[in-house]
């Protein structure tokens, strides 16, 4: 065979064909090196080039004869050089090297390369120099380097991530396996996985891996399996086919996720779900009979008091106005009962999602109080987009007509007056305004009205937009997780504005009856 | 049971069922004022209505049955006896015109009522003049406007 440094001068002076062996074994060398893609390069034991190939004068950008000669620091710059010289070292010593490595060459950019150094060592042992051929990785270099991270996204997952053959022989176990299922991955390779079934569940996994068997992926189906440690755990599993280059199902891939604590906590909710719905039906109940059972003697009372007033026409005047005034306190009592019982229906009503175009909605609950507004030559002024919005519609009218009728009886002192209902639909609410021109609410009842049975507050010397009204409005918002506020901002009169928001869920599970989807109407 | 007109069960009378003895004052007291020549009996449970009335049924004459009733809501054994379920179930006492008397005016309570065969919810007011009109209105209207079944 033909010695690389034999041809060292010939090949550097890249002489014209000729037709001698000698030239023709030289011409063939030549063609070698300079046809592979590869840089290739002899370096005399000084660093200094004695040779290089045509992909090595590419990559500088200069050709072999300013390259040969200079010293390796000059061509590849003071990084590249710092960074290859240890392996240089390795090879002067002797050594066959190969390595992969980022290396910012001079002129050349940053590349990721595959390095191979061999050393030419004479027969004394001594190093004349060595040969270099590098490879440019930087092509491969992203998928690679992708691979690695998804390597390292499955060990370290926190879901197991585990691999299994067709008979359920398990390949591979992350560190996520480890943790969930208590098994290393030592002592879970070369198993069957069916060692984490309980034993009443054998019988899921054979449906699983035929599932597998026909290419279909098992997706988020719940079991339960067992702990190394023998206790039970709730687990989601996904199980897809793992295919071989030509397509055929040869394994199974399963990722699993612990829902144990998810689902002890649901499980916590919706047994605090029950027991507060239960409270709440048996406090509407309490509020319903007591309202009714105390209006009994109430009425019966009041009806004395008018008898006595009707049968003796002798009382001085003193005693009359005491009997009057007893009167005027059944009828006081009868009318917190009658807003109890209100306050215990709004609670027992339905929550139903409704498709309403607002606009038109508005203008209904407006419609209601047509003859009144006649006869107090009043108006109520609608302004809203005509937008269609999913709300709880009887809900929202039950309020709307409590805060309309609110405004007419405190916020209309004179005839000509107009309340402004405003309609606006944002992303996740819908608002609605309702505004009066009355004497407004003073800054220290801002919180007061809204709360009912506050003495001095509700009953007859009312201020203005109080009573039961504004206490009903709040809570039937509250139930749909809206809310009720007076705006703060508002000089004349008063404005309340109603936050309503859209899509609410109908009431599930406790009533009797109820809907699950919204009524299109 | 209670003959709240005092005298012989006349010819024509009203059942009142009502526990609550000031309130069946009020509602005689309204009545007797309204409604001429026609008596009212009181019994005070659910369960003395429905003996009252089905010994009613068997006077041989066919004629001691009430005219109407009036039945209040809530009764102390409202619980265990439905009065109104039991008059319509019998096939002697359905016809006869049952009137409720109630404190409340719940919509699920009126609503209930006229479902199992009420012929009319009034609600009691607390105040006893309109009492007196109502009764007033009831006895012009099932007295005298009416053709009753019972006579």
């Amino acid at each position: 065979m033909t010695r690389f440094e034999d041809h060292q001068s010939e090949l550097t002076a890249r002489p014209p064909v000729c037709s001698s062996a000698r030239d023709d074994g030289a011409r063939q060398l030549r063609l070698i090196t300079d046809k592979l893609p590869v840089l290739i390069s002899y370096v005399g034991s000084d660093l200094r080039y004695r040779f290089i190939n045509r992909e090595y004068e590419r990559w500088f950008g200069m050709d072999a004869a300013q390259i040969e000669g200079r010293h390796l620091r000059e061509v590849l710059g003071s990084d590249a050089f710092d960074g290859l010289a240890p392996y240089i070292q390795r090879v002067l010593a002797g050594e066959t090297v190969t390595f992969e490595s980022l290396v910012p060459y001079q002129g050349a950019g940053e590349r990721y390369v595959r390095v191979h150094y061999a050393a030419d060592t004479e027969d004394s042992g001594r190093i004349r120099g060595f040969v270099a051929m590098v490879e440019d990785l930087s092509q491969f270099q992203g998928s690679k380097r992708q691979e690695a991270r998804l390597a390292a996204i499955v060990a370290d997952s926190a879901d197991a991530i585990i691999g299994k053959d067709l008979d359920g022989n398990i390949t591979d176990w992350n560190r996520g396996a480890e943790r969930i299922y208590g098994y290393t991955a030592e002592e879970a390779v070369g198993r069957n996985i069916s060692m984490t079934l309980p034993p009443d569940r054998m019988e899921e996994e054979r449906q699983i891996l035929d599932a597998i068997r026909m290419g279909r992926q098992i997706a988020d189906l719940q079991v339960l399996r067992r702990h190394k440690d023998g206790r039970l755990i709730h687990l989601a599993l996904t199980v897809s086919p793992l295919r071989d280059i030509a397509g055929r199902v040869v394994g199974a891939s399963t990722i699993a996720r612990d829902v144990t604590a998810r689902l002890n906590m649901e499980n916590r909710l919706r047994r605090v779900n029950t027991a507060l719905v239960q409270r709440r039906v048996e406090m509407q109940d309490f509020l319903s009979i007591i309202a009714h059972d105390l209006k009994h003697p109430v009425v019966g009372i009041r009806g004395l008091l008018s008898l006595v007033l009707q049968g003796n026409r002798t009382f001085d005047d003193v005693s009359r106005e005491n009997i009057e005034l007893c009167v005027a306190e059944c009828d006081r009592m009868h009318s917190l009962l009658d807003r109890l019982t209100e306050l215990a229906r709004i609670q027992r009503m339905h929550i139903r999602c409704k498709t309403v175009r607002l606009r038109a909605f508005l203008q209904q609950q407006a419609d209601v109080f047509r003859a009144q507004l006649t006869q107090m030559q009043a108006h109520i002024e609608v302004r809203c987009d005509d937008v269609q919005v999913d709300i709880a519609a009887d809900l929202v009218a039950q309020a709307l007509v409590n805060l309309i009728d609110n405004a007419l009886k405190y916020g209309c002192p004179r005839p000509g007056c107009t309340i402004h209902v405003d309609g606006r639909c944002g992303e996740e609410d819908v608002e609605i305004a309702v505004a009066d021109e009355g004497a407004g609410v003073s800054t220290r009842l801002r919180d007061a009205i809204f709360k009912p049975f506050r003495r001095g507050v509700s009953g007859q010397n009312a201020p203005a937009g109080s009573g039961i009204g504004l206490a009903a409005v709040r809570s039937l918002l509250r139930r749909i997780h809206g809310d009720v506020h007076l705006d703060p901002d508002t000089t004349r009169g008063a404005r309340f504005v109603l936050r309503i928001p859209r899509e609410v869920e109908n009431d599930a599970g406790e009533m009797e009856d109820h809907d699950d989807e919204c009524d299109e109407r | 049971m209670m003959n709240v007109t005092n005298g012989e069960r006349q010819h024509q009378y009203v059942l009142l069922v009502e526990d609550d003895d000031v309130h069946v004052k009020l509602i005689a007291r309204a009545f007797e004022k309204s409604v001429a020549d026609i008596s009212l009996q009181r019994v005070g449970t659910g369960a003395e209505a429905v003996a009252f009335l089905i010994n009613a049924c068997d006077d041989s004459e066919g004629n001691g049955l009430p005219i109407m009733i009036f039945l209040d809501l809530l009764l102390p054994d409202s619980e265990e006896v439905d009065v109104l379920e039991d008059i319509r179930r019998n096939e002697k006492l359905r016809m006869i015109p049952v009137i409720i008397l109630s404190t409340s005016s719940e919509p699920d309570d009126v609503l209930r009522a006229y479902n199992r065969g009420a012929n009319a919810f009034v609600n009691k007011p607390v105040d006893f003049q309109r009492l007196e009109r109502y009764f007033q209105t009831i006895g012009q209207f099932w007295c005298e406007t009416a053709e009753l079944p019972v006579r």
